[in-house]
């Protein structure tokens, strides 16, 4: 009798383990687990998300400087000297696919775009959200979304104008928060998308607002995508749009630009306000000295200084070089904080392609006017009246060189030009600007996901 | 049995009446015969005087017989003992004078055979075992005082393969049975201990300072009675999702029957290195980089690192290696006692064990404790509670690429002082009265004295057990457990270190695992023939870890050390950081129902069939539920009547089976997708604003990797046992194989890791023991052979490309055609004779002096040993055993991963003697290419980190005399006092092997799964030697 009570309640210690385990209790996350529908549930979770795709835009990897001094490292405004790792890599145009700077150069561009594609492909699920918001929130990723794709497009794909249908290989593009294998389009297909989207950005965005993105920043950025087109007629309407309605002024003081605080010339800038964010410090890491050992990381190179002080009187060589005691030129340019407002899109530059556009176009007044502000604002003279549309174009492209050092612009500038009407051009006098080694390899981080993804072709420039 | 031992009897008394022949001395003689009648030849007969103890011994002859003289009269003990016999013990009595006659018939030894085996949930007898099962009596093997019972198990399984990381104190090992069969999941087999199921935890992650910890350095190998390695389906597929990667059942020693026996033992030992790699001194140093220097244009002396002159330079020669070596003392103690009465069975064993290394500073110490208590309530029913508490202390220093004799042999120049020195080229004394390290963070000397990483591991598993016997054959069976790791990685660093104020950091996970099963099983004997084994069980298991870790400027010990610290964060210590605990790796299993049945006919058909069904949090919420079924046969051939009185082969089965088995050890946020949410703080704002975006996509269909697998096998047994064999083949196959796929960093996931089941792999091979008993008699020599032949193929990987599936640093990747951890690397050829630059193959398999790192790299040869085993042999004469086993791995590949920089371009490293077989002028076949600073002379892109190709890739096969033991079995005895032995064991005396480097022995304890698996065991990065060690051990009984 004993035996059989006991038997009973031991079967039903096994009968009890046997039901009751159903799928919520196998469901076990991480203590600090959440499903999407929690992750973004309000506006305000809305707005941290597309806050999140700026903050990636201004990481050091991104637009925080890195990819900023890629552009100048690649080309002929830097020295050799310092230069090591893989930075020296892209000095010697040898770039391979397992480099940490295009790796970080690709990752972090594309966390712009993925979180903002987030956010465009997840809004719905966001209740409280109005419709103005959901517009401007759509216009900024939108805005947010086309950067990366140019930035990168220009780095690892030959330039635009390279094929005359631009059927080069440029990048995957991305317009969707997906983990689905993208094989790259042509660099005509990444422009078009680039194009869309900012036009797109343009319909939707607001008239002003604050340091995020407005109408003005995404025709500003539109209007440095066409220039590099040489596609001049659009970028000379975008740009002079931007000048006579935008309501932003030229700095005086040529310290401005780059700085802890606001400056009336920029149009679009992504910030960094603190210690504790120091996002944007590529440009302090790159060309001020290094506190623990007195050198920069990167000296300017000889070609540039004697094109900076062919004028004694130029302000710029005056505040923005200085000499080391062992006779290395630094670049004083970008304020010595680690943090630091960084302008992607202004109003010099605006002025700059308005000029060139212009001179193209045949109009040469606008083309005079805008120049002459730029170098009387250099403390030079104004070019003669006399001067032909060829000479103008020539000085308009060094006062570019000369504004925009050290902003990342001159590989694709230098690029430009030999597209436009220098198909010859050597870059320090040696490599081809179309040379394989022009080109960034595509990083192992963007291959080896992807068997079908095609590498760039090796063999650097010799 | 009775009527043998009344004719037996009888004789004895009829022969006691005869009458008497000699004088004085006594004769015993005799014929021994078997069951049937047929005489034995070479049984040991040892007759042995009960009061003075003495012994004399004969062999009986070709007919059996027997006799020896000159006894003196008494009471004697004998025994007859012959392999594939029980031994027999009679007792007689001898008057003066008497010739006796004892004629004995030896019974079959069937304890082989019914020799029983512990599985899953139960035992069986060896007979019965369809399965590819191996036991391990842990009386026969000795692991190494201070490391972790796995040690021992080296060489003792054909088939499990177990490589110790290295030779320092607490390090981990690889082990891995049948070979490698995931990439992404964890390989480790299953660990059962005493029926709980307990997994490898590597709390170190990220390998801090060098090295992972050993998650089964808590058992103390003295408690252990035996294991059992269940590698085919049959055997493993009870243990379903968690048993692709075989089983390893560890049985704890439990309470014999009889008073208190209580034994000691102790050890003392002796550690060195297996080897020490020979690098460049001052002179040479100096000599090379100035060649090189010159080679690449150089005018006048080179530049020396640190801005010395070549005088100032050439002033010293440190020998940094030496510096962080010494003589490491092991010392072991073990007291147990076992006890067995009506009520009460009880195993209580207490072990101290401090093994110091042969690396400064370096040691693990363990005390443990261990009860096993049976109580016995009825014949029906007795509860069984088992616990055990464990502390490890592992004093550890930095190693390979974290520092230590890593540092020695890469950054630390022989002409660098370890003082910093003054003008005289003597140690500086500074105003404080002290030396200086020079190059503080570069300088091995320092780093240990300023930098110390100490683990401390707390350990308890408690079970409880009841079992209950009913009706007739029914057997219920309930058991629970509580298992907790408490593991604290700490840190202190003294403030000349940090720059600042002394810090000490304290990470502490704490794991805690449950598990409750129960079984009911019947045993039914349906007629004399059909006899069924029936078991159904249902397992609860979960686990979970828990995170903490803070950090304490100020403390001038170890935090663990000042248990004030936690709670005075005021005082004088500040604390500076502090993690929020988490709780991650949790999971939970349930399992309903597992099932086995057994059938046996005639005692000589066995067939088992067993299933599991699996439901875990592991896997995502599309795949709950994993089932996992296996079949074997087992065929007694030599039972058959053609064989049975067969005068060679006294026994033979034949094999076979085939079943799934499950790996979940599946990254537990495999399934999860991943969010950064908002947090304060200026890094985690945009313009003051808060910012949240997702991290990484999780996978709602993971789910566990299926192995299929097939398994033949033969267990022969000849002349009388004399020769046991046992062959089996088997072939394993992967597939759901889970890949961390890469997802493109286009698509902006913050982590590019996915993952998938889309892999298939492959694993066939052949495993063979073998135990001979040669010489049987007064000398006993028996032999034991065990080898394997594993080849493992990657079939298939989805869209992964081989870049996708790396093994960390060192150029390992998983691709189709290939083994798991292939070498995917530029080849290269030979050093050009003509300019003394390396030849590379290009892509197209020409030569060529580039080096194309995206193009040219290629699936290089299997670096898997093709044979892996050992051989064992064993003497014994009176009381002297000696047992040497070696250990072998042939064919096997090591990738030297800092050859780069040691053995390549000169730069601020050290450098290693072969060296100096380089290219020197036109026409030179040298070994190593012309001497160069200069990266482009390699075809390089001018990184000197990037110069991975085949000239790295080494031969690592090896023998080694693993363990040498030459023991001392004392006879004497009293009552309170007996088994006296005294040994001495060699670990690892002799290596013989053409590898270069520190030891073809090696792995790199990556916490990472797919690091682990795919770059884990034939890649070395400035690793340190093996452990040899020499060591005597006494151990006696008491009572």
């Amino acid at each position: 009798m004993k035996k059989n009570l006991f038997y009973s309640i031991l079967v039903g210690f096994v009968g009890l383990f046997s039901v009751g385990c159903g799928d919520e209790y196998l469901a076990y996350p991480p203590s600090n687990s959440i499903t999407l529908e929690e992750f973004i549930s309000t506006p305000e979770d809305a707005q941290a998300v597309l806050n999140s795709a700026y903050k990636a835009l201004s990481h050091k990897d991104a637009l925080g400087g890195n990819t900023q001094f890629l552009g100048e490292l690649m080309a002929d405004n830097i020295s050799a000297a310092r230069i090591q790792g893989d930075w020296l890599a892209h000095y010697t145009w040898t770039t391979d696919i397992f480099l940490g700077t295009t790796r970080n150069l690709m990752a972090q561009s594309f966390r712009v775009a993925g979180r903002a594609n987030f956010l465009l492909d997840n809004m719905n699920l966001v209740t409280g959200l109005s419709e103005a918001e959901k517009t401007r929130m759509r216009g900024e990723a939108l805005f947010l979304r086309a950067i990366p794709h140019f930035e990168c497009v220009r780095f690892f794909g030959q330039p635009y104008g390279y094929t005359s249908g631009n059927t080069q290989s440029g990048i995957a593009i991305r317009t969707a928060w997906s983990k689905d294998l993208v094989n790259r389009s042509s660099v005509g297909e990444v422009y078009n998308q680039i194009i869309a989207d900012l036009n797109e950005a343009i319909t939707l965005l607001p008239e002003s607002q604050d340091i995020y993105a407005d109408k003005w920043a995404a025709k500003g950025y539109l209007a440095k995508v066409y220039f590099q087109m040489n596609d001049f007629q659009k970028a000379y309407d975008l740009a002079n749009d931007v000048i006579n309605n935008g309501g932003f002024s030229m700095e005086a003081d040529l310290m401005k630009r780059f700085n802890t605080s606001a400056s009336s010339e920029t149009i679009f800038e992504t910030v960094s306000v603190s210690l504790g964010d120091e996002s944007n410090n590529g440009f302090r890491d790159n060309f001020r000295p290094d506190p623990s050992t007195g050198l920069a990381a990167a000296y300017m190179s000889n070609d540039m200084f004697v094109a900076a002080t062919a004028n004694p009187d130029d302000l710029r060589t005056q505040q923005w070089y200085v000499a080391n005691t062992m006779g290395n030129i630094e670049c004083t340019k970008f304020p010595i904080t680690t943090y630091t407002h960084v302008p992607i899109v202004h109003l010099t530059e605006m002025k700059l392609i308005r000029a060139e556009a212009a001179a193209e176009l045949g109009n040469t007044t606008t083309a005079f006017q805008d120049i002459n502000d730029i170098r009387t604002r250099a403390g030079l003279g104004e070019v003669p009246a006399g001067t032909t549309t060829s000479d103008l174009i020539t000085i308009i492209r060094n006062e570019r060189r000369l504004e925009l050092v050290g902003e990342g612009n001159r590989l694709h500038e230098l690029k430009r030009q030999a597209v436009r009407n220098r198909p010859d051009l050597k870059i320090r006098g040696i490599a081809p600007w179309d040379c394989n080694g022009m080109v960034c390899q595509i990083p192992d981080n963007e291959l080896r996901g992807n068997p079908d993804m095609e590498p760039n072709p090796t063999g650097g420039c010799q | 049995m009775k009527h043998i031992y009344f004719h037996c009897c009888s004789l004895v008394f009829l022969l006691l009446f005869s009458s008497q022949v000699w004088a004085q001395k006594a004769v015993l003689r005799g014929t021994v015969t078997d069951n049937k009648n047929e005489p034995i030849p070479s049984v040991s007969v040892k007759a042995t005087n009960t009061a003075t103890n003495t012994t004399s011994s004969v062999l009986t002859d070709l007919d059996g017989v027997y006799e020896i003289g000159n006894l003196e009269s008494g009471s004697y003990s004998v025994v007859f003992s012959f392999v594939g016999y029980q031994n027999t013990t009679k007792n007689i009595s001898l008057s003066k004078g008497q010739n006796l006659e004892l004629s004995i018939q030896l019974l079959e030894d069937n304890q082989v055979l019914g020799e029983v085996v512990v599985v899953g949930y139960g035992t069986q007898r060896k007979r019965e075992i369809v399965g590819a099962v191996t036991k391990v009596d842990f009386k026969e093997v000795t692991p190494v005082v201070g490391s972790s019972f796995e040690t021992g198990l080296q060489g003792q399984a054909a088939g499990v393969n177990i490589t110790q990381n290295s030779g320092a104190a607490g390090a981990g090992s690889v082990v891995r049975i049948r070979g490698l069969s995931s990439i992404g999941s964890g390989g480790d087999p299953l660990y059962v201990i005493d029926g709980i199921l307990v997994s490898p935890d590597y709390f170190r992650s990220g390998e801090s300072f060098g090295a992972n910890n050993n998650p089964l350095s808590f058992i103390n190998p003295n408690d252990i009675e035996s294991i059992s390695v269940l590698k085919d389906a049959s055997a493993t597929a009870i243990y379903g999702a968690r048993a692709a990667n075989g089983v390893i059942i560890i049985t704890t020693k439990r309470g014999k029957s009889g008073k208190p026996k209580f034994n000691f033992s102790t050890t003392v030992g002796l550690a060195k290195p297996t080897n020490i790699v020979q690098f460049l001194d001052t002179k040479d140093w100096i000599a090379l980089r100035q060649e090189a220097w010159e080679n690449d244009g150089g005018v006048g002396r080179v530049p020396l690192p640190g801005g010395f002159t070549h005088e100032q330079a050439l002033a010293t020669n440190t020998d940094w290696i030496g510096l962080v070596l010494q003589d490491g003392i092991k010392s072991d103690y073990n007291l147990s006692m076992s006890q067995g009465g009506k009520f009460l069975s009880s195993y209580v064993g207490l072990s101290y064990s401090n093994g110091e290394s042969f690396l400064r500073n370096n040691s693990f110490q363990r005390i443990s404790g261990r009860a096993n208590l049976d109580f016995k309530f009825s014949e029906n029913f007795s509860i069984g509670v088992s616990t055990s508490l464990a502390r490890g202390l592992n004093r550890r220093v930095a190693e390979a690429w974290a520092g230590g004799l890593g540092t020695a042999q890469s950054t630390a120049l022989p002409f660098y002082p370890i003082y910093i020195p003054n003008a005289a080229g003597q140690d500086s004394i500074f105003e404080d009265g002290n030396k200086r390290y020079y190059n503080l963070y570069g300088n091995p000397v320092a780093q240990a004295e300023y930098q110390r990483p100490r683990d401390i591991e707390w350990r308890t598993i408690n079970n409880l057990k009841l079992t209950y016997k009913f009706l007739k054959g029914f057997e219920f069976i309930a058991s629970g457990t509580y298992d907790q790791a408490t593991y604290n990685n700490s840190t202190h660093e003294a403030a000349i270190w940090t720059g600042n104020r002394d810090i000490a950091k304290n990470y502490r996970t704490m794991s805690r695992n449950i598990n409750t099963y129960t079984t009911l099983s019947y045993d039914w004997q349906l007629n004399k023939r059909n006899h069924f084994k029936f078991l159904i069980g249902q397992e609860y298991a979960q686990k979970g870890d828990e995170t903490t870790g803070y950090e304490y400027a100020g403390l001038t010990d170890f935090i663990y050390l000042d248990p004030d610290a936690d709670d005075d964060p005021a005082g004088i210590d500040t604390l500076v950081y502090n993690d929020t605990p988490q709780l991650i790796n949790r999971w939970r299993y349930h399992s309903f129902p597992f099932a086995r049945v057994n059938y046996d006919f005639d005692q000589k058909w066995y067939i088992q069939a067993t299933y599991r069904r699996d439901a875990s949090s592991n896997f995502g919420a599309n795949k709950r539920f994993a089932y996992f079924p296996a079949v074997g046969v087992g065929y007694l051939m030599s039972e058959e009547p053609f064989l049975r009185d067969n005068k060679v082969i006294n026994f033979l089965k034949l094999k076979a089976s085939v079943g799934r088995t499950g790996n979940s050890e599946i990254n537990t946020n495999a399934q999860w997708s991943t969010y950064f949410t908002q947090q304060s703080g200026d890094q985690n704002s945009y313009n003051g604003q808060p910012i949240q975006y997702p991290i990484q996509l999780g996978n709602p269909d993971i789910q566990w990797e299926l192995v299929t697998t097939y398994d033949g096998g033969v267990e022969i047994g000849l002349l009388n046992d004399r020769i046991t064999a046992d062959v089996s083949f088997y072939q394993k196959r992967t597939t759901a194989a889970i890949i961390k796929t890469s997802v493109s960093a286009s698509s902006g996931l913050n982590t590019l890791d996915f993952w998938q089941n889309v892999g298939v792999i492959d694993n066939k091979g052949i495993e063979a023991s073998l135990t001979t008993h040669n010489i049987v008699g007064k000398f006993n020599w028996k032999t034991r052979i065990n080898v394997a032949h594993n080849k493992n193929k990657v079939v298939s990987v989805g869209t992964a490309t081989p870049d996708a599936l790396d093994g960390g640093f060192g150029d390992t990747r998983a691709v189709p055609g290939y083994a798991i951890n292939t070498n995917y690397l530029v080849t290269f050829v030979r050093v050009d004779p003509a300019t003394g630059r390396p030849v590379y193959l290009d892509k197209d398999g020409n030569e060529t002096f580039e080096y194309d790192v995206a193009n040219a790299r290629r699936a290089q040869k299997d670096p898997n040993p093709w044979l892996t085993g050992s051989i064992n042999n064993s003497f014994e004469y009176k009381g002297f055993s000696l047992d040497a086993m070696f250990y072998f791995s042939l064919g096997g590949l090591i990738y030297d991963d800092a050859a780069k920089r040691q053995r390549a371009i000169l730069s601020d490293w050290n450098t290693r003697c072969d060296i100096v077989d380089h290219w020197d002028q036109p026409g030179d076949e040298a070994m190593y290419p012309r001497l160069t600073a200069n990266t482009l002379n390699w075809g390089l892109n001018g990184n000197i980190w990037q110069n991975n190709h085949t000239l790295w890739l080494e031969d690592a096969s090896f023998v080694r005399l693993r363990t040498l033991t030459l023991a001392y079995n004392f006879k004497n005895k009293s009552k309170f006092f007996s088994n006296l032995r005294l040994a001495f064991v060699g670990n690892n005396l002799l290596t013989f092997t053409e590898y270069s480097g520190w030891d073809p022995e090696v792995a790199r304890g990556r916490s990472n799964a797919q690091e682990r698996n795919v770059g884990g065991s034939n890649v070395t990065y400035l690793v340190g030697p093996q452990e040899k060690s020499y060591n005597l051990r006494l151990s006696f009984d008491f009572n």
